[in-house]
């Protein structure tokens, strides 16, 4: 099964070869399988044509092929499934359609010319690969950056930069092989006179310590030593700038650091280092061998896998229309004889850079479209030396120069004489990339030239021959067998007569130093005393801290605001949410023509309903039991639609949608607005949907009492969807329907663009283009509180009590009695109500000394701020700001998060309200009323049930449970019931543990911080029982 | 020139804005990952959509398994794509292994790159001494076993784990991506993605960095996110999305694509 998905992936690929498919489609079962493939595969395909998944058969066995099971059973067999591959995929192509049965071929039974067509095609680059083994790729990949980089004429000098870049300088310097370093500046001074150097500096770590160490240094001893040694240390470095200005053309430096921090220590000590040694940073972020590594090297592929999953350049497509892409990289080397290839662009671009005056970087651009061009040309004409002849530049001496010395350097690299062959055949194929390499079109020809010599076998001419024609190129060798005489490439511009013997002196000296890391020993040596002393350690962390305070008041704000936002109103389903109690009251009350209009069909009902403005209006008031003006504008709008007769509206009279803004607090009668308007106007709180439009609607569990009665479900349901098709699924899966859209002014981009556009053509689109009518829909939309009416109502809520917004933000806690003791002293002050709540004050100032707590704790460890779930967190601080603070902060988060946006949306806000067919403003309710009567309730539930010298202490956040509770219920007299029963019970038992009769106890009614409710009572959102501690 | 590449990894430009914003997917999916994030953008911005080579997408004959070695070869196919579409400065928004990539190419071109918003970055993932990256070399090993032995079987067993679980939508799109990469390109890809260690150079970046991570990710601890914020070089933020798993653009575009927009003029 998995192979037949793979070959369909692949064969969407390829539409190209897709036509066979016709061809091969009436073909009984597979071509016969090679022998040895084992009955997995053979009882997958014929699988295939019998559920009759449209599979090519080719590109089905291929897929087997890939399979790691097949091809290790194959490899076991001596056969690599990628030949096996081949053979299948490149069948002589005239031949194709004639004998689909054609046997598939091995190695065995190619004939010649086919091989050769092959190998002029296609690469081989992974039969190298495999010589070259496992560890060479990312060292390779690492060593042609760092060799770009020293190719280059300003800043080429790299730092290393990562875990691993000491490996990599290791790694490359291998691959130099002559990267090894005189012990002494001065004799690195003369040896620089005769050629080019890479001057190895070591791990910056070691020029660190001695820096440390005067500057952290702990112990008073050491303090000295440790001078002495930040003396040295810069003594070792203005040494090395001197060396290098002095031989600017000539010399290297290489180093390498661990991290990126450490480096900049270096740089305080030396501020200008960056430019006195021209350096370059470079990120090595590849691990040649990762430390606790099974495999050992680097684990590209497993074993297993090698063989068999070569994949074949043009694999599937016809060779004409074979591109290389990623050959025509500014990027790219070559991907075999790696050091070979590297030395070679490296010594080709520094003669380029050298002859030409135009940076190599700046003819990435220019020349890729001339390569291109040569590519084409070459691979059509492979081995035209004569082509090549043809583009013959100032340069052609050096180059054939370096042909040979390349020549000679590959003859000497190809130590497993079996594989030559195949690297001749690739770098013909392969020439595409030197081009792109350089960007040079000369260069194609210099290619061309190597690889017939390759073929031809010519032994290259003697390395000192070729020693004048290089220029300053890297120009050790990374010769195999450290016995062959290394040879040394003097500089020599663009004269071809440097001395033989020149070259012949700075090799021998190279090999007498070349166990020598001139800056790792010195500096090690030096360093050793400070070692101990300074670890480097103190110094990052306090780096680090700096670095992680800078930003700090940015960072919180961030953390801060999307818990602001998940503190939004979230969606709620009123249609979950009227207490069952409620509706059975009502029941009974309710007008007979309603009754029987849910009996009805709806929209029989609807007309029944509609016009008759009267009895809606009774309805919904009976429904909601508040915010009758509201009510009374809903059901006068709803009449004048439905009726047709409205002059106001802008919309087509067949159109029946009708548009309703909500302005103003009291969000929970606007839900009941909505339900009911719902269940009166479609027969049933079902075909009411809630969508709540600000982004945060997202997984968080508020745990607020509001949101109890949400439907569960929700956020898996609708996870992964945006909030426009949630709402188009939504109207498609119930036709009719009261829209409630809560927040709108946070609707995205493109809730915008579909509400607009909905308003206007009367169809609701999704993201998919989907068009979903809209007709008789009766939309809602509620706004956060808009400008104008914001001002007008905070006059009386800064007086309230209460207010709607903590309340909504009230958590559904688990309570519970305290039985205290009142201080003689502080006797009650007003003997005659035993009940009181405890000022919002107090609280707060006990909630901002745990708010500092927390706030300590976060300034020192930013992880415990982030362990925390954001949302609750936020909940914390939200209840512990008074209300101004709050909002000036949610504003604050507000307008940062939407700058340019909410400009945007504001407009389109207004624009969309107005052609809405009614605003209705809501009133706010009215907490502190209801709060006092819940007081008087319970007084009267206190007095009959404890004695009367018992004070109750109601805490400020039990009280606003209550309040909530009361609130999403139908007032009072839904939270009666469990007043009389659970509290009032409760009472009752505090008496009977206890003898409550002394007039100085107190009763507490507290929340439990932290416990959310798991037992809720019946019909409120309270909880089943308090317990009595 | 620039054809060649932007054909091969199906560059897609997208939206008419003046800004333009780079939208890059991370392993096991490819570009269609966006397709719920991109009309937020596209009239603000002109979108950059590729592929990357290991993308099941893309021909796998493009995978060069040297070239890719390293990250540093999907930063030059990055760079090149840019260069190729004559783009000279750009929001990058990369997934799990194209954050890094992107922090790699902001580090070469930092004068390329406006922003980086990197989701479900790490620039580390195995544990270190003093460095929790969430995986032990162990765990490792026996993931890449598993994959070679079977995997459809691993696939249909990790999308779920990544994905989060909860959004059978999305376990599905991702298991048909991951399932259209070949098994030996993933491996491969998911070796160099682990081999990978980012730390030392992550302060050679200094373009902004929006850091963005779910509050509840299997393969990146929140520390890592810290850790990131803490080292690269720029000025960087923070955000939590309030939902679950590492491929936030699959199961909560809508959040992701408020936030990123949020986050890319700062």
């Amino acid at each position: 099964m998995a192979a037949i998905k793979r070959s369909q992936a692949n064969q969407r690929r390829h539409p190209d070869a897709f036509h066979f498919y016709h061809h091969h489609h009436q073909l009984p079962p597979p071509p016969p399988p090679p022998p040895q493939q084992p009955s997995s595969s053979s009882a997958t395909s014929p699988s295939s044509s019998i559920s009759c998944v449209k599979v090519e058969l080719q590109q089905l066995i291929l897929s087997i092929l890939d399979d790691p099971v097949v091809s290790r059973v194959f490899g076991e067999a001596g056969f690599r499934s990628c030949d096996v591959k081949l053979a299948i995929v490149r069948p002589p192509p005239l031949m194709r359609l004639q004998r689909p049965r054609r046997p598939p071929m091995f190695l065995c039974n190619f004939d010649e010319t086919e091989g050769v067509f092959m190998r002029r095609s296609f690469s081989f680059p992974f039969a190298a690969a495999a010589v070259s083994g496992t560890g060479g790729d990312i060292g390779g990949e690492n060593c042609r950056r760092i060799g770009e980089i020293m190719c280059r004429k300003k800043e080429r000098n790299p730092l290393l930069v990562g875990g691993l870049a000491g490996e990599a300088v290791r790694g490359f310097a291998a691959a130099l092989e002559t990267g090894v370093l005189p012990g002494r500046i001065d004799e690195v001074d003369r040896m620089v006179e005769s050629c080019g150097v890479v001057v190895s500096f070591g791990d910056l770590k070691v020029l660190l310590v001695g820096s440390n160490g005067g500057g952290g240094g702990g112990a008073a001893a050491a303090a000295a030593a440790a001078v002495a040694v930040m003396d040295r240390m810069s003594f070792v470095v203005s040494q090395l700038t001197k060396l290098l200005e002095r031989n600017r053309a000539k010399l290297w430096l290489i180093g390498a650091t661990a991290n990126y921090e450490a480096y900049l220590k270096f740089l305080n000590s030396f501020p200008s280092i960056e430019k006195d040694w021209d350096l370059q940073l470079l990120p090595i972020t590849g691990s040649v061998r990762s430390p606790s590594s099974v495999n050992g090297g680097f684990p590209s592929r497993p074993p297993s896998l090698m063989e068999s999953f070569v994949p074949f350049g043009g694999f599937f497509s016809s060779p004409s229309d074979f591109k290389e892409p990623f050959s025509s990289s500014p990027y790219q080397s070559l991907s075999r004889c790696r050091a070979c290839n590297e030395k070679y662009e490296q010594e080709v671009s520094t003669i380029l850079s050298g002859g030409c005056s135009r940076s190599v970087a700046d003819q990435y651009q220019e020349n890729v479209p001339s390569w291109l061009q040569m590519a084409e040309v070459n691979a059509n004409i492979d081995l035209n030396i004569a082509k090549a002849k043809d583009d013959g530049t100032v340069l052609n001496a050096k180059i054939a120069g370096l042909q040979r010395k390349w020549i000679d350097i590959c003859r000497r690299l190809n130590h497993r004489p079996s594989v030559s062959v195949s690297e001749a055949g690739s770098y013909q194929v392969r020439s595409p990339m030197f081009h792109s390499t350089t960007g040079f079109p000369f260069v194609v020809k210099v290619d061309t030239h190597i690889s017939s010599s390759v073929n031809e076998t010519v032994k290259g001419t003697a390395c000192e021959n070729v020693f004048p024609i290089m220029s300053t190129g890297l120009q050790k060798f990374p010769l195999m067998e450290k016995e062959i005489p290394k040879p040394v490439v003097s500089e020599a511009r663009s004269d071809n007569s440097a001395s033989e013997l020149e070259g012949r002196r700075s090799k021998s000296e190279g090999l007498q130093l070349q166990s020598y890391q001139l800056p790792e020993c010195s500096t090690s040596r030096l360093s050793n005393p400070s070692r101990d002393m300074s670890p480097s350690s103190p110094v990052s962390v306090a780096t680090d801290l700096g670095l992680g305070t800078i930003y700090a008041p940015s960072s919180t704000e961030e953390l801060n605001k999307p818990s602001f936002q998940g503190h939004k109103e979230r969606l709620m389903d009123i249609s979950g949410c009227l207490p069952s109690k409620v509706d059975a009251l009502n029941s009974n009350i309710l007008n007979p023509s309603i009754r029987s209009s849910s009996g009805c069909s709806p929209d029989l009902s609807s007309q029944v309903e509609l016009k008759d403005f009267k009895a809606l209006y009774r309805c919904l008031v009976e429904k909601v039991g508040r915010q009758n003006e509201a009510i009374h504008v809903i059901c006068q709008t709803i009449a004048r639609c439905r009726t047709g007769n409205d002059e106001r509206r802008r919309r087509p009279s067949t159109r029946q949608d009708i548009w309703f803004s909500f302005v103003g607090p009291d969000r929970i009668a606007k839900k009941k607005i909505a339900a009911a308007l719902a269940e009166i106007i479609f027969g049933s709180r079902h075909n009411l949907i809630c969508v709540d439009l600000s982004p945060q609607n997202g997984s968080t569990h508020s745990n607020t009492i509001l949101d109890c009665h949400e439907i569960s479900g929700y956020d898996v349901k609708h996870r992964g969807k945006t909030v426009v098709d949630i709402i188009a699924d939504e109207i498609i899966k119930k036709p009719p329907s009261v829209v409630f859209l809560e927040n709108i002014d946070k609707a995205d981009l493109l809730a915008q663009r579909s509400l607009s556009q909905a308003i206007i053509t009367g169809k609701f689109q999704d993201t998919r283009g989907r068009e979903i009518s809209i007709n008789n829909s009766i939309f809602l939309t509620t706004a956060g509180v808009l400008k104008d009416n914001k001002e007008s109502t905070s006059f009386e809520k800064d007086l309230a009590k209460f207010k709607e917004e903590r309340i909504s933000e009230a958590r559904r806690l688990e309570m519970q009695i305290l039985i205290d003791c009142i201080p003689e002293v502080k006797s009650i002050g007003d003997p005659t109500s035993k009940v009181r709540v405890t000022s919002r004050k107090g609280s707060f100032e006990l909630n901002k000394r745990k708010r500092s707590g927390i706030g300590d704790l976060e300034g020192h460890d930013e992880k415990l701020e982030f362990m925390k779930p954001p949302p609750k967190t936020s909940k914390c601080l939200d209840l512990n700001l008074p209300i101004e603070e709050m909002e000036q902060e949610c504003s604050d988060s507000k307008s940062s998060d939407s700058e340019c946006i909410s400009e945007n949306s504001k407009l389109w806000l207004e624009d969309l309200i107005d052609q809405m067919d009614g605003t209705l403003l809501f009133k706010p309710f009215d907490f502190d009323t209801l709060a006092n009567n819940i007081l008087k309730e319970i007084s009267s539930i206190l007095i009959s049930t404890v004695c009367s010298e018992v004070l109750l202490e109601i805490d400020y956040e039990v009280m606003e449970q209550l309040l909530a509770a009361a609130w999403i219920s139908n007032g009072i007299c839904a939270i009666k019931d469990w007043l009389e029963h659970i509290l009032g019970g409760c009472l009752t038992e505090a008496q009977k543990r206890c003898s409550l009769n002394s007039s100085r106890t107190l009763l507490k009614l507290q929340n439990c911080e932290g416990m959310y409710v798991k037992d809720l009572a019946l019909g409120v959102c309270l909880p089943a029982r308090i317990p009595l501690n | 020139m620039g054809n060649n590449i932007l054909e091969a990894l199906n560059v897609n430009v997208a939206g008419n804005g003046e800004k333009i914003l780079v939208l890059s997917h991370g392993f096991g999916t490819d570009q269609s990952a966006w397709n719920r994030v991109l009309p937020y953008f596209t009239s603000s911005h002109r979108v950059v959509l590729y592929d990357l080579v290991c993308a099941g997408s893309v021909n796998p004959d493009y995978f060069d398994f040297h070239r890719y070695a390293t990250l540093d070869g999907y930063v030059d196919d990055l760079l090149q794509i840019l260069d190729a579409l004559s783009v000279h400065k750009c929001a990058f928004v990369g997934h799990s292994i194209s954050a890094m990539i992107g922090i790699l190419a902001s580090i070469r071109r930092p004068d390329l790159f406006s922003k980086l918003v990197l989701i479900g970055a790490s620039p580390r993932f195995l544990n270190d001494q003093d460095y929790h990256g969430g995986f032990e070399q162990i765990e490792i090993e026996r993931l890449f076993t598993a994959m070679e032995a079977n995997y459809e079987a691993w696939v249909n067993g990790f999308a779920p784990v990544l994905v989060g679980a909860d959004v059978p939508t999305v376990v599905r799109e991702f298991s048909r991506t991951l399932f259209n990469m070949r098994p030996d390109i993933s491996l491969y890809v998911s070796r160099t993605v682990f081999n990978s260690d980012l730390r030392g150079a992550l302060g050679l970046v200094k373009v902004p960095c929006c850091i963005v991570q779910t509050a509840k990710d299997v393969s990146v601890p929140l520390k890592v996110a810290v850790y990131l914020k803490n080292h690269l070089g720029g000025r960087n933020t923070i955000e939590i999305l309030h939902t679950e798993g590492h491929l936030p653009h699959l199961s909560a575009p809508q959040l992701l694509a408020q936030m990123i927009r949020r986050a890319l003029p700062r």
